[in-house]
């Protein structure tokens, strides 16, 4: 209670703290944020779905690796990245990194 | 002398009163310097960026998640290393300072890994566990334990045996007197050990990244080369130094003063 105390008295105490906090807020606003990013078009029931996410900013090597834990990669283009074989489980996952746009049904034609 | 003298007395007592001020002016004629020497051309800027294009970095990288998840990934590896390396390197020193069969048995094995520096293991870890997490869990548990077991056998042997020895004559057991004599006794050199510790493993981490990672500070510094981009190694050292100075000076150094120095173990 005592370490506690001491570390709220101090203004680097309470700044870090502040931090974890707003991380921590952050954080629940992602997982809160994610379902309101994936299409309505995707809704179904079959196990695995094909999804084509949205980027702000054209994919770099990063981007595909972080979304090769949840499917197959097929393409990319200036401002996205095809998902194939996405388990429907893993969709709040793959929507939720900030960075992520939307995740809807891939385009074809395009 | 007299103008010296007052901005002196001015900075003594800004720093009085906002102590964070102390921490930040050393900073500022570094990055006075690396402006001006930025700025005058003499080297190419795709070499020896400046500042600015520092901060850009820093901006580009965080809006693309890159910088975040790779500082994330850092951190997690390094407190995961960190906190296995204190489940071991605690109990064993405190095994090692209190037993003297332990001692003679453990201490010359500590002596001799402890001359095998972490990126001497790396060739056979590659071969055993492969380029992957298990990999930079052991360099970083390796490096973390032998700074926290020899002070913690330091801070053991430390403790004046009179106290111990007052304790059991009050009748006190011996798990008593480990708790309340020798572990608060020892506390301050612990501390220290893991202050150590996390340093070496901080750099070990950055080390092993670089080798065998597909993550990290130390991965996207490395990568950075590929595509000769001098401004992310410059941003990932800057992260390091900065990282480092608010683990220690913000979290590691405070716990020290709320427990070693609170008790009257160090005196300043």
């Amino acid at each position: 209670m005592s370490l506690l105390s001491a570390i709220l008295r101090s203004s680097k105490g309470r700044f870090v703290l502040g931090v974890i906090a707003a991380w921590a807020g952050f954080q629940v606003w992602l997982t809160l944020a994610a379902p309101g990013k994936i299409s309505p078009e995707l809704a179904g029931t079959s196990e695995k779905v094909n999804v084509q996410i949205e980027l702000p900013f054209t994919p770099e090597r990063f981007h595909v690796l972080a979304f090769q834990k949840f499917g197959r990669v097929s393409g990319a283009d200036d401002h996205s990245i095809e998902l194939r074989g996405v388990k429907r489980t893993d969709l709040t996952s793959v929507a939720r990194p900030y960075w992520v746009t939307s995740v809807g049904p891939i385009k074809t034609g395009g | 002398m007299n103008l010296v003298l007052k901005s002196w007395g001015a900075y003594t007592r800004m720093t009085t009163r906002w102590p964070a001020l102390a921490a930040i002016v050393p900073f500022i004629p570094v990055i006075a310097l690396w402006t001006a020497v930025a700025e005058s051309g003499l080297f190419p800027r795709a070499f020896f960026p400046g500042p600015v294009e520092v901060v850009k970095s820093f901006i580009t990288l965080t809006y693309k998640g890159i910088l975040p998840d790779y500082l994330q990934d850092s951190l997690v590896r390094l407190f995961a290393g960190a906190a296995v390396g204190m489940a071991l390197g605690i109990p064993l020193g405190i095994l090692i300072g209190t037993n003297k069969a332990a001692h003679r048995i453990c201490w010359p094995v500590l002596l001799f890994f402890q001359a095998i520096g972490d990126i001497a293991w790396l060739p056979i870890l590659l071969i055993w566990f492969g380029f992957g997490l298990t990999t930079m869990t052991f360099v970083i548990v390796y490096t973390v334990l032998f700074p926290v077991v020899l002070n913690t056998v330091l801070g053991v042997e430390s403790v004046h045996r009179d106290l111990a020895r007052a304790a059991r004559s009050l009748g006190a057991s011996r798990a008593r007197v480990l708790f309340e004599v020798t572990l608060p006794g020892a506390l301050p050199n612990i501390i220290t050990g893991l202050r150590n510790g996390l340093g070496y493993g901080w750099r070990a981490l950055i080390a092993v990244e670089m080798i065998v990672g597909t993550s990290g500070i130390g991965f996207m510094m490395f990568d950075a080369r590929r595509a000769g981009s001098t401004v992310e190694i410059l941003l990932g050292m800057i992260i390091l130094g900065l990282l480092w100075y608010i683990v220690d000076a913000w979290i590691l150094a405070p716990i020290e003063r709320a427990t070693g120095q609170r008790w009257g173990l160090v005196t300043s």
